[in-house]
């Protein structure tokens, strides 16, 4: 065989196992993930100094070295300005920027809720949990501890043990079970219809019976039926963070708990302070 | 799992058309100016291209599906930082791979979803063709990744010479030489596994 029939087998080969088209909802589920983005665009374009940031920086150093070059040449002709009388030898006290005192206005209620919860022993005992400071401060949750729905569903025990189940997490690691779901909550379906749905095919006959058991267990349907919760588990990296023994024990942790079920907890969460101390801690 | 549902997807003959004209041009300042539904457009363009390359890349499906989504939600995160002068799949391919190689980095052993789906079989006159499809991705993904890049690109999507050394930032010449080197590897892979070229 010549390098070239060679080559075009292989073409061959190639060209049989072809394109593949995405599952049904793919748009519809990054479109879902999208809409709990904040919104943060901006008209401006944002060139990268790889991409010719640089040459822009040049050219604005270029414009400021030609000004104060036709200054010195003008102050070179007409003499340079005097200094003002009193002033020769004196050395003038640092101008230093200080931060006005806070005004009772300036001051939201969400400020003072998310401090009162910083100061307060629930902070405290939170701080002195390693496991929980650990689970708060991972990537994969700091997105989501920005929405109030998703902070308001943790404070359930249940959920919060729930996120934890290998049943959910077979759920939404598997599409098929993952448009069961959706299905199931389009169709206000109970658990009972779900479970005698037809079957029309094997897969997904399998994947409607793991989402009956899961809307069958209480708990595990109180995260099914929250559109946050839901599309957070739909997210790998969350879902994987959910699955680590080290996030089982922070979810059921007294510490994190008690801290959820403060007032503050979603105040400084969402303000980004809870991370702030996290971090500085 | 992967395996079985693999043989279940409807392929189509062909490779995926990738356009890439003003449109994209539109979309992306429209999701600038905050219309966010306009980002629907995009996803619809490259769900295809975007979920097939996943696909060859990882050789898993759940995988591919979460690479392709990620790419399109990182790529919304990040747009405002969308160079206009570059293609638009150019720059969401980069985020691709980054996705499809942290999925790699983070791979865990899977189960099947349940036991009858394991045992699953295609019908015995598509038996032949599965196994080869099977034994096809499988030597894709035995290549080292700057050849499987070019394989994949170049067989699944209609790009140009020019536009994949775009995507990979390198000259159109030296995609086709990899290219070359790729294929060889590629069938000596399928010779020594035993699907007939």
């Amino acid at each position: 065989m010549t390098d070239h029939e060679s080559e075009e087998g292989v073409a061959h080969l190639l060209a049989e196992l072809g394109p593949a088209d995405p599952p049904a909802g793919f748009v519809a589920n990054v479109m879902a993930r999208i809409s709990l983005e904040p919104h943060k665009q901006t008209t401006g374009r944002v060139v990268p100094f790889a991409k010719g940031g640089i040459a822009m920086t040049r050219k604005a150093m270029w414009g400021i070295a030609a000004a104060a070059a036709i200054l010195l040449g003008v102050f070179a002709v007409r003499g340079f300005p005097p200094v003002g009388r009193g002033t020769e030898g004196t050395v003038g006290a640092a101008k230093k920027y200080q931060e006005p005192q806070i005004a009772a206005k300036d001051v939201v209620l969400g400020d003072a809720a998310a401090q009162e919860f910083l100061q307060s022993e629930a902070f405290d005992q939170l701080m002195k949990d390693p496991q929980a400071r650990s689970f708060l401060s991972d990537s994969a949750l700091n997105a989501y501890l920005k929405k109030q729905e998703f902070l308001d569903a943790i404070k359930s025990n249940d959920v919060r043990t729930a996120l934890h189940s290998e049943l959910l997490a077979k759920i939404f690691s598997d599409y098929d079970a993952r448009n069961a779901v959706e299905d199931a909550i389009k169709a206000n379906a109970a658990s009972a219809a779900v479970r005698q749905a037809s079957a029309d095919a094997v897969v997904k006959s399998s994947a409607r019976a793991l989402v009956a058991r899961a809307f069958d267990d209480a708990a595990l349907a109180k995260v099914l039926n929250n559109a946050v919760l839901r599309s957070a588990m739909a997210d790998s990296q969350f879902r994987n963070l959910m699955s680590s023994q080290a996030a089982a024990a922070a979810l059921s942790s007294q510490a994190l708990a008690k801290a959820v079920a403060q007032n503050g907890f979603n105040a400084a969460a969402m303000s980004g302070r809870l991370e702030a101390a996290l971090i500085s801690r | 799992m992967s395996d079985v549902r693999d043989s279940a997807i409807n392929f189509s003959a062909g490779r995926v058309y990738v356009s890439q004209d003003a449109h994209d041009d539109l979309l992306v300042t429209r999701c600038l100016r905050g219309d966010t539904t306009a980002f629907e457009g995009i996803v619809e363009r490259y769900q295809r291209v975007l979920f097939t390359l996943a696909l060859r890349m990882l050789g898993d499906y759940d995988e591919a599906v979460d690479a392709a989504q990620n790419a399109f939600v990182k790529s919304y995160q990040k747009l405002a930082t969308f160079d206009r002068k570059r293609k638009f799949f150019s720059w969401i391919y980069r985020i691709l791979l980054n996705e499809c190689l942290n999925a790699r980095r983070d791979r865990r052993p899977r189960e099947p979803l349940t036991p009858e789906l394991a045992t699953v079989g295609s019908p015995a006159d598509l038996f032949e063709a599965a196994e080869r499809r099977r034994g096809v991705q499988a030597a894709i993904l035995a290549l080292p990744m700057e050849s499987r890049e070019v394989i994949i690109l170049r067989h699944f999507t209609e790009l140009s010479y020019e536009d994949i050394g775009d995507a990979l930032g390198i000259e159109a010449k030296t995609v086709k030489s990899r290219l070359h080197t790729a294929r060889e590897r590629l069938g000596q892979l399928l010779l020594a596994w035993g699907p007939r070229t």
